[in-house]
């Protein structure tokens, strides 16, 4: 198992261009199954969890062929396995996402059911309760979820009882090849839901109110193939901000829209970063200082996100001053603050608040990654900390960073991969 | 492509008028912003009545006006909030942070 060794204490400095988003690739990847041609999609980004969806979209019988400029085209004419197995879908709980397109486009679907979540309960439970809405017969046996439908989907009004991105991508991928109009009402409002209806409606779909709390989507009968470029990460676009501010260094991250990131951009303005921005571009810079703590309170876009909850502590534990993070979107993301603590960071967990007081100097430690966003926290952490960190158990950053090594050398962090 | 349009008038109001959605910030906007609140006053109404479709990354193109003003110690403050913008600033929980009148 490979780790990641880190000597803190060097500001970053210098420029990297951002990815593309994980959180967009996986669901438009499984989109590519409504399409009746092949679609061209650029700007992937080279993580674990794509090629995991790539492995299971070929074991479909999908075909892909790498074009100029890395573009990836996806044809999904071929396939004639709508089964999604455990062997993949226990790495991977995005897998779900093929549920709702293989419904649509062939009527059927096995896709294993995909287990424990480290950060919390995500039941599937909502996917089922809508696909069935949308007329399919659905089981659960031996641990797989087995839809079918026959003829098509009919398209109807869900009502999503909490608001969850998976379940809304899958429920609209799903309603795009239904016979008639599908609303789904409390949907997800994330950027990455935009760019999923964004891409259906380059093939053909006809969606309407993503990024608001009601879905509309008029059914049609089949998807075109087309050109799609994903968006950038916005993830990892604060992640390298947080992780400058930590450092008091000075960088600039180009390829992505400030605009979906202003309420980091907003906390990190409050740690005392400066922070400028052009067309596709943004510039933090600490001008040397220590950051100052700043209150954090998640909540869905464009609120600040849960997903740079963890990076934002490894800023606050070494800040000047005391902080609180409120975590209001899943009930178990504090496991990098045991890790933290042995690094000398003084936090105080009180239910969904962690209260931080920032020390001067965190010291370098072996740790243990424990899901992807707690694992680029304590990379954080060791950037700061004084001396050597050893961040264990590294595969969850390889699911959601491309090349994090290389980037941070780029930026003059010391950082190197040891492979076991 | 939504329409979107900012309109700055003479008395230092701000207009927003139309589709404030994904597809209608583009980069232009974006420098048509940094212009109006450059040369705006040191307090800025924004008057929201004429948006008819709003969605987060409006809602999170509102939130960087509130953080470029911010950073020009100028104040902001929003008027006629369309029911949908408040529905998804409600959600968001950024009632605090958004100067709403």
């Amino acid at each position: 198992m490979d780790k990641l060794m880190i000597t803190g204490g060097v500001p970053l400095q210098g420029e990297i261009r951002i990815s593309g988003a994980k959180n967009a690739t996986l669901p438009i990847l499984a989109a590519t199954l409504l399409a009746s041609e092949p679609v061209a999609i650029s700007n992937i980004p080279h993580l674990h969890d794509v090629t995991t969806t790539l492995e299971l979209l070929s074991g479909m019988g999908a075909q892909f062929t790498v074009g100029e400029r890395m573009t990836l085209e996806v044809d999904t004419r071929d396939v004639t396995q709508c089964y999604a197995p455990y062997e993949l879908v226990r790495t991977m709980r995005a897998s779900i996402l093929v549920l709702g397109p293989l419904l649509a486009r062939y009527g059927e679907a096995t896709v294993s059911l995909p287990g424990g979540c480290a950060i919390g309960a995500r039941p599937v439970n909502l996917h089922i309760a809508g696909m069935q809405a949308l007329g399919a017969e659905v089981q659960v046996e031996n641990g797989y979820i087995k839809a079918k439908v026959k003829n098509r989907l009919q398209g109807t009004t869900v009502v999503l009882e909490t608001v969850t991105v998976t379940c809304t991508e899958n429920l609209m991928m799903a309603a795009t090849l239904a016979k008639g109009t599908t609303v789904i009402k409390n949907a997800a409002r994330e950027p990455e839901v935009e760019d999923l209806a964004n891409f259906l409606n380059t093939l053909g779909a006809k969606i309407s109110g993503a990024g608001t709390d009601t879905i509309v989507i008029e059914g049609v009968e089949r998807l075109s193939g087309g050109e799609y470029r994903i968006l950038p990460d916005r993830i990892e676009a604060g992640t390298y901000l947080a992780a400058a501010a930590c450092t008091r260094g000075r960088i600039r991250i180009k390829d992505i829209s400030p605009n979906i990131l202003e309420s980091v951009l907003l906390k990190l303005e409050e740690a005392g970063a400066s922070i400028s921005t052009g067309e596709n571009w943004i510039e933090l810079n600490m001008h040397g200082n220590r950051p100052r703590a700043v209150d954090v309170r998640t909540a869905p876009y464009p609120a600040f996100p849960t997903d740079m909850q963890a990076q934002m502590m490894a800023v606050n534990i070494g800040a000047e001053g005391t902080s609180t993070i409120i975590e209001t979107v899943f009930e178990n993301r504090f496991m990098h603050v045991q890790e933290m603590q042995r690094m000398g960071a003084n936090i105080k967990l009180e239910g969904n608040t962690a209260i931080c007081t920032g020390i001067e100097t965190l010291s370098g430690a072996p740790v243990m990654a424990t899901d992807l966003r707690a694992s680029a926290s304590l990379v954080l952490a060791g950037l700061v900390a004084k001396g050597d960190t050893i961040v264990d158990r590294i595969y969850h950053i390889d699911r959601g960073y491309e090349c994090i090594e290389e980037k941070l050398r780029q930026l003059g962090a010391l950082i190197q991969r040891i492979s076991s | 492509m939504s329409t979107f349009l900012i309109k700055a008038n003479a008395d230092g109001s701000v207009l927003f008028s139309g589709e404030l959605v994904y597809s209608a910030i583009t980069p232009g906007l974006w420098e048509q912003s940094k212009e109006i609140l450059t040369k705006a006053a040191a307090a800025i109404a924004i008057n929201l009545n004429d948006v008819t479709q709003c969605d987060s990354t409006g809602v999170a193109f509102i939130v960087s006006w509130v953080r470029l003003a911010g950073k020009q110690n100028k104040k902001l403050s929003l008027l006629n909030v369309p029911a949908q913008m408040r529905t998804i600033i409600h959600v968001s929980g950024l009632e605090k942070l958004l100067p709403i009148l």
